[in-house]
């Protein structure tokens, strides 16, 4: 399944403790930079429309969202659980 | 399970030329989405992205990076020192650590090897993985 990226951004922006950084690009390929909860720096492809749900949870894992990932991936979480029930 | 051995991410820095030059090597692991697509991490920088096909990957494995190291040297007071902060906190190391960080911090030009374990996450056991590098330059203050 994929997500929006423009929306994925948005969403995160809007949640105090993300701090938006500095954002580049090179040979058509669009980055920003963030810190969230964790202090590590996340860093963001936001080159294409769409972003793959474990790219996004990936982000949020970084950013130390951990509650945002159950409220947005239910479908994406319930199937990893099923894999790996322990 | 990927039992191809594969060389250790690296981040290799050498003052010459009044520049620093960078060379580095790391691996991407990529899993393959229904629609041909590929969900990415290079576990050594902590990059996840995605990428429409093969073509795509192969690029954004390389660009992302590049980008990464680019963040941290374009910057123009602390840019290098927050480099190696940076890597350190991402998990290289180098011989005789301390020492060299302490060196490289104190604006003390010597080259330096870093090596990390870049492991790759279970959730990407099954996936692909494809070995990279590139290399940068940039003049030292």
């Amino acid at each position: 399944m994929k997500y929006d990226t423009n929306l994925f951004l948005e969403i995160i922006e809007s949640i105090p403790g993300v701090i938006f950084l500095r954002s580049n690009s090179l040979d058509g390929i669009n980055i920003r930079f963030y810190t969230g909860n964790t202090g590590k720096l996340v860093k963001i492809d936001c080159t294409d429309e769409y972003l793959y749900d474990d790219t996004a949870i990936g982000y949020l894992t970084q950013l130390g969202l951990d509650d945002l990932i159950t409220s947005l991936f239910p479908t994406t979480i319930n199937s990893i659980c099923t894999e790996n029930p322990d | 399970m990927n039992e191809i051995m594969k060389k250790q991410p690296s981040v290799n820095i050498k003052f010459e030329g009044g520049k620093v030059h960078i060379f580095w090597n790391f691996l991407t692991a990529a899993k393959k989405k229904d629609d041909g697509g590929f969900a990415c991490y290079i576990p050594a920088f902590d990059i996840y992205f995605s990428a429409t096909d093969k073509e795509t990957l192969d690029k954004k494995s390389i660009t992302l990076t590049k980008l990464y190291f680019d963040y941290f040297m374009n910057e123009p007071r602390k840019g290098f020192k927050n480099l190696i902060l940076d890597l350190h906190k991402l998990g290289f190391k180098t011989k005789h650590d301390a020492f060299t960080i302490k060196q490289l911090l104190n604006n003390i030009h010597i080259n330096s090897k870093f090596k990390s374990c870049g492991e790759i996450p279970p959730s990407f056991k099954d996936a692909l993985v494809e070995e990279n590098e590139s290399e940068m330059a940039i003049e030292v203050a």
